[in-house]
């Protein structure tokens, strides 16, 4: 269930992920993502706090200590890799629309199909990028 | 000046929007919810302003907390971060409010609440709806099967109006669980296409009208039948509802672990409603059982000198009337047999009551006969048939069972009453009670 639900990752996700790169609480994870993102993305506490429980379930990030009411998450090895593949996926993405809309002369990419164990999910990536 | 006020409401948990709108609305007219219990909803006194609500789902929450666990003291702390206020949880909702103008949703997500909510109703909701439902399915069977069992507590009873009272229930909460997967389906194409979760279907016209029904059916027959039973059974239902209730918030203020509260809620839940329902059944059989009006006029006596005899006969309801009697003929010389003779006789002004009383008369003697016994129609009285049930066994006996326009007579004689006695007896009960 949650590996489907976190095929791809949301915004919000990302920039979750993204942040529990470090130790982080929920309340610093929603100010330094308004604050990355300069108020593009906002994190709602609710939503924070189901996706946080939601990665704690699926073994994303790990609860690293608890202090009064503030608990910290740190991001796991499985985790990095959902996050990876993400960022793999964006750039195939990008490089995909470069091809048809940014070069004049679209070089012709070779692709070759790499299949992630973890996930079970065949990304196509592009080479000589 | 009243400083606090309790409403009803009648909104469902998952339609979240609305009872947010709801207690906006409430705000800017001076009230400020402080407790929320499902059907009830406690307001405190302040100042008329724009309040902000949010309703927000934790499928992990039990009914049973009270006040936030540790987890979910996080999530509040957040809030409060965002200028979130906590007001209260109840079941799987947790509710807060913000005075800020523009506060940072608690939710950012429609996907990620749809979620919440969904597994929210899957846990507690829709488990008790169907449940229900099952409930319903067994009360129906349980009802049909005493048809054929003791017609005349179901035809002169409660049965006739305890069918479609289920039947009327089982529409309601087959109703509401329909409403709730279209509005998860619809919802979850609106959140697929960037949009939020959709208003439900209304259903309160089906709803309603149900409860209107079976109000109108018990009430019906409560005045009709003057049945302080059901009086009790309603009283008893009742009474349980509020015990179990307090259960639960006796359970919401102590600090037991979820599993424990669920355990002690489950016994407690069984055994004190097992042990009234017991005392108040057994208080109402004794005391105020009534089976309809005992009508001795209407009684067909053999010939009293030579026999003992049992009867009775209930006259309970204006469309419906059994009499049963049993007659021991006591033996004059010592050859002679005991001669033992019972009848049952079930009178409706309807058709299809009879057909049924006939057909679980017979259906009646073919499962408590063994096998070998057969029914044969041995001789028309008038316009009455007569069937007959010999079974060939050491211990003979005959059954018969007499069809007639508004009757059913049944009758259980030991065998050593003739074919021509017992043409004579059916006239004479027949003749007697003037069917």
């Amino acid at each position: 269930m949650a590996r489907e639900k976190f095929r791809t990752l949301t915004e919000q996700m990302f920039y979750i992920l993204l942040l529990l790169k470090n130790e982080c609480c929920g309340t610093d994870i929603m100010k330094k993502v308004e604050e990355i993102t300069k108020g593009r993305i906002k994190i709602g506490a609710g939503t924070l706090y189901a996706l946080l429980e939601d990665f704690e379930k699926a073994e994303y990030i790990r609860e690293t200590k608890i202090e009064g009411r503030k608990r910290s998450y740190i991001i796991t090895e499985k985790g990095t890799d959902a996050l990876i593949r993400e960022k793999k996926r964006l750039e195939i993405l990008l490089c995909d629309f470069s091809v048809y809309f940014s070069a004049e002369e679209p070089e012709i990419l070779q692709v070759e199909e790499v299949e992630y164990e973890n996930d079970e999910i065949n990304l196509h990536k592009p080479i000589g990028i | 000046m009243k400083m606090t006020k309790l409403t009803y409401t009648n909104r469902l948990a998952y339609d979240y929007k609305n009872i947010e709108n709801m207690l906006e609305k409430m705000s800017l007219k001076g009230w400020k919810c402080i407790k929320f219990g499902g059907v009830c909803i406690h307001y405190e006194k302040i100042e008329p302003q724009a309040l902000k609500y949010s309703v927000f789902f934790i499928p992990s929450l039990s009914q049973f907390d009270g006040t936030p666990l540790e987890k979910q003291e996080t999530l509040i702390s957040m809030c409060e971060e965002t200028g979130w206020e906590y007001i209260c949880q109840w079941g799987k909702m947790m509710i807060f409010c913000s005075s800020e103008e523009n506060p940072t949703p608690i939710e950012t997500d429609e996907n990620v609440k749809l979620e919440s909510i969904h597994k929210s109703m899957k846990k507690e909701y829709l488990p008790t709806l169907i449940g229900m439902i099952f409930l319903l399915v067994i009360s129906m069977y349980a009802t049909y099967k005493n048809i054929y069992i003791r017609p005349e507590e179901f035809f002169g009873g409660f049965g006739i109006f305890h069918m479609p009272m289920i039947g009327l229930l089982g529409i309601t909460q087959i109703t509401l669980i329909i409403q709730y997967m279209l509005w998860y389906k619809s919802s979850k194409k609106s959140v697929e296409h960037g949009g939020s979760c959709t208003k439900p279907i209304k259903v309160s016209f089906i709803i309603n009208t149900c409860v209107v029904l079976i109000f109108a059916l018990y009430m019906t027959y409560l005045f009709q039948s003057g049945d302080k039973l059901l009086l009790f059974s309603v009283f008893s239902a009742l009474l349980n509802l509020v015990i179990i209730f307090t259960v639960i918030n006796w359970l919401r203020k102590k600090d037991f672990d979820t599993n424990l509260k669920r355990i002690i809620y489950f016994g407690l839940s069984i055994i004190i409603p097992s042990i009234m329902s017991i005392t108040i059944f057994n208080l109402a059989y004794f005391n105020f059982i009534d089976f309809g009006n005992f009508n001795e006029s209407r009684l067909f006596y053999l010939d009293k000198s030579s026999i003992e005899y049992e009867e009775n006969c209930y006259d309970n309801g204006k469309t419906f009337l059994m009499e049963w009697g049993k007659y021991n003929v006591k033996p004059t010389t010592i050859q002679e047999e005991y001669r033992e003779f019972s009848y049952s006789l079930y009178k409706s002004d309807y058709n299809f009551v009879n057909e049924i009383v006939l057909n679980s008369t017979l259906e009646l003697y073919d499962y408590e006969l063994e096998q070998g016994a057969y029914w044969d129609k041995i001789f028309e009285i008038e316009d009455f048939s007569v069937w007959e049930k010999y079974k060939f066994h050491e211990n003979l006996f005959h059954s018969f069972v007499v069809q007639t326009d508004k009757s059913i007579l049944s009758i259980s004689s030991s065998p050593i009453f003739s074919n021509v006695e017992i043409e004579l007896i059916i006239k004479m009960i027949l003749q007697e009670l003037s069917i």
